[in-house]
């Protein structure tokens, strides 16, 4: 087993997967942004090597400098998280000829599913079932016109090189398609530098679920069930859970099957995750796989009872799989909330200095945290700070205990979206685990307003605290009446200052 | 001590006085004073109110504090008395100026435009200035028409949330 292996990563991730690394006796290396220097996930690491200023692709996303990190450390291994450098092929490649391990697939794996037509052709050569569509890019606006009146409105024009919804566009009717394409085109171009884009049916009151299969270099291939990711808001995932209430033990098997054919398919080993659009006639098509691991991937972890980063790293070290397809049995009901810091009625973001956190715990409660109490959330990179999950032994008491940790959690400083959260889970639909992708476009239940008692016992606490400063400043002799002096008022212009330095 | 406090718009007034080592009254308005136990620390205050439990979180955010307790959170301002007067006066001779108008930062964040320029008129829904968070762009808009008095911001600087950065007067 490894020694030293790299992170090349940060936030939450980096911490999960050091606690792994940590677990198996190997000593985790960070790499950072000059203002992540303090971050938690360099906190976490024994070696911690500086990549670059606060921009990602001065840093995080510099290889060479990665690579050099890892040199200069000893590290013998790099695992890369998910976002950044998890899914280049490129950097895959570079890892392995500088003589380390890459904790990830092949890096001709990554490339195959890396282009969304490409993946489409490697998967329906094996037999796997695809959204009726194109196979080729667009090139002629009157083909697209008669591609789609044969595949029947409404339609998606999707960028191949795409994701996170950018370069994705419905079209209702035949009018609208050319239009759409060279939308699409220019999209696409900006966002990711390829114009290629294609066009499938629009599937009618859609699931996005995901199955999470795991391969080894022995020729051993399996599913650990599906991940049901329909609560969305523009596409990006806000609650998931395991597993899903739309599908049943046959449909479990049957799609699990076509992603481990999806995998072979394009000589996949390690962890990986295909994602289904399934439609409301429950028929279900490859949307696409990822090739790292997956945000929400503890969802799986707590219900098949596994750890799937220790796989990774086995996996990567050569040996054989942990487990056997039927070792694999799910037990009880996961869900997992991401903790974002952004306001949760108007979605802005809410980067600044964290001066408190309580994380929730207790029976079935699991928090992946990438911030602490001594933290500050940047504004440069993703607003993912933590990810509550909770484990029940059916539906209900993993959406009681998803409520309670709510509850428990205490975020101060910063704003998050614990409010959007509550409010899913009092939803009657989601209640009733009746909900496609639409969820979060329905109206949501009203945010009830704070109870005078509780608003109350916050005027009581921050008047005390306050007097208690202003007797602390009587006592030294006086001052400014309005500089800080109390342990609040230090947070505070603590806080400011490292905002302002952007730190 | 007499304290405001604020949250949003609406001010409430405490008086505190301490009785003993862990012992206050506390009046909350008109409402009938409460002898309160109360046990502070570092970010975290627990009331034991009669037979009431409880255990409030706080924090400092930018000027204001973050409480926190029973799963909700608020954003208050405390002021003593001298202050909230000294503030009174303040905002009547800004009133008394003409309607002078601040466009502040929703969040903390980068300025990545400044869209007017001292002297210059704008409409109202004019975009006058952009900031960035996380990716985000977000365009600030006067609320009305005016003339802009002031740029307190520069592009590409940092700024905090609730930041001043452009004055609109009119």
């Amino acid at each position: 087993m490894f020694k030293r292996v790299l992170v090349a990563n940060r936030g939450e991730i980096a911490v999960r997967v050091m606690r792994t690394l940590r677990d198996l006796g190997i000593s985790p290396v960070a790499i950072y942004s000059e203002p992540d220097r303090h971050a938690l996930h360099v906190r976490s690491a024994d070696l911690a090597v500086c990549v670059g200023p606060e921009a990602s692709r001065e840093s995080y996303l510099r290889m060479d400098a990665v690579i050099d990190a890892a040199r200069r450390t000893g590290a013998e291994a790099i695992h890369p998280g998910y976002g950044f450098l998890s899914e280049n092929a490129e950097f895959a490649r570079k890892v392995i000829d500088a003589g380390l391990v890459w904790i990830g697939p092949p890096p001709d794996a990554i490339h195959a599913m890396g282009d969304k037509l490409l993946a489409r052709r490697t998967v329906m050569a094996a037999g796997v079932p695809v959204v009726p569509g194109t196979t080729e890019p667009i090139h002629d606006l009157d083909e697209a016109v008669r591609i789609a009146n044969d595949i029947g409105y409404p339609v998606m024009i999707k960028a191949s090189a795409g994701g996170g919804g950018k370069g994705m566009r419905r079209v209702e009717t035949e009018a609208e398609v050319r239009a759409a394409v060279e939308t699409a085109q220019r999209e696409a171009r900006g966002a990711f530098g390829s114009e290629s884009v294609y066009l499938e049916k629009f599937v009618e009151g859609p699931h996005h679920i995901e199955i999470q299969v795991f391969a080894d270099a022995h020729g051993n291939c399996v599913y650990i069930g599906e991940r049901e990711c329909s609560v969305q808001r523009r596409h990006q995932k806000v609650v998931e859970e395991s597993p899903s209430p739309f599908i049943d033990a046959d449909m479990r098997r049957r799609m699990g099957e076509v992603a481990v054919a999806a995998a072979r398919a394009c000589g996949y080993v390690g962890a990986g995750t295909c994602e289904f659009l399934v439609g409301a006639n429950r028929q279900f098509y490859f949307l696409e796989m990822n090739t790292r691991l997956q945000v929400e991937h503890p969802v799986t972890e707590l219900v098949y009872g596994l750890d799937l980063v220790e796989a990774q790293v086995r996996v990567a070290a050569g040996e054989p799989l942990p487990f056997t397809q039927a070792d694999l049995v799910p037990h009880g009901h996961a869900l997992e909330c991401r903790i974002y810091a952004e306001d949760p009625e108007t979605y802005l973001p809410a980067p600044g200095k964290v001066t408190g956190v309580v994380w929730p715990a207790g029976p079935g409660v699991r928090v992946d945290a990438g911030i602490d109490a001594h933290s500050t959330v940047p504004m440069a990179y993703d607003p993912l700070v933590a990810k509550l999950c909770t484990w029940g032994s059916d539906r209900a008491q993993a959406i009681r205990r998803m409520r309670r940790a709510l509850e428990e959690t205490v975020v101060l400083g910063i704003t998050t979206n614990t409010r959007l959260h509550l409010r899913v889970l009092e939803h009657p639909d989601f209640v009733a685990g009746n909900y496609d992708t639409h969820l979060l476009a329905s109206p949501m239940p009203p945010v009830p307003s704070v109870p005078t008692q509780t608003r109350d016992a916050i005027v009581v606490a921050t008047a005390l605290a306050r007097l208690l400063e202003d007797e602390a400043r009587a006592q030294s002799g006086g001052g400014n009446p309005g500089a800080p002096s109390g342990a609040v008022s230090q947070w505070r212009s603590h806080g400011r200052a490292r905002v302002l330095r952007g730190g | 001590m007499r304290y405001a406090i604020e949250i949003g718009e609406e001010v409430i007034e405490v008086e505190a006085v301490r009785l003993g080592p862990n012992r206050f009254r506390v009046q909350i308005g008109d409402a009938p004073a409460r002898i309160i136990d109360g046990d502070l620390s570092e970010g975290m205050a627990h009331l034991v109110d009669g037979d009431r439990s409880w255990s409030v979180r706080l924090g400092a955010r930018g000027e204001e504090v973050h409480g926190h307790t029973s799963g909700r959170g608020l954003v208050v301002r405390v002021q003593d008395e001298r202050r909230r007067k000294q503030r009174a006066a303040e905002a009547a001779a800004a009133s008394g100026g003409g309607g002078r108008r601040s466009i502040r930062s929703p969040m903390p964040g980068k300025v990545v435009k400044v869209l007017v320029a001292a002297g210059q008129a704008v409409v109202a829904g004019q975009g006058v200035v952009i900031v960035e968070a996380m990716k985000m762009e977000n365009e600030l808009k006067a609320a009305s028409p005016g003339t802009v008095v002031e740029v307190k911001c520069a592009e590409g600087a940092l700024v905090e949330g609730n930041a001043e950065l452009i004055v609109i007067e009119g």
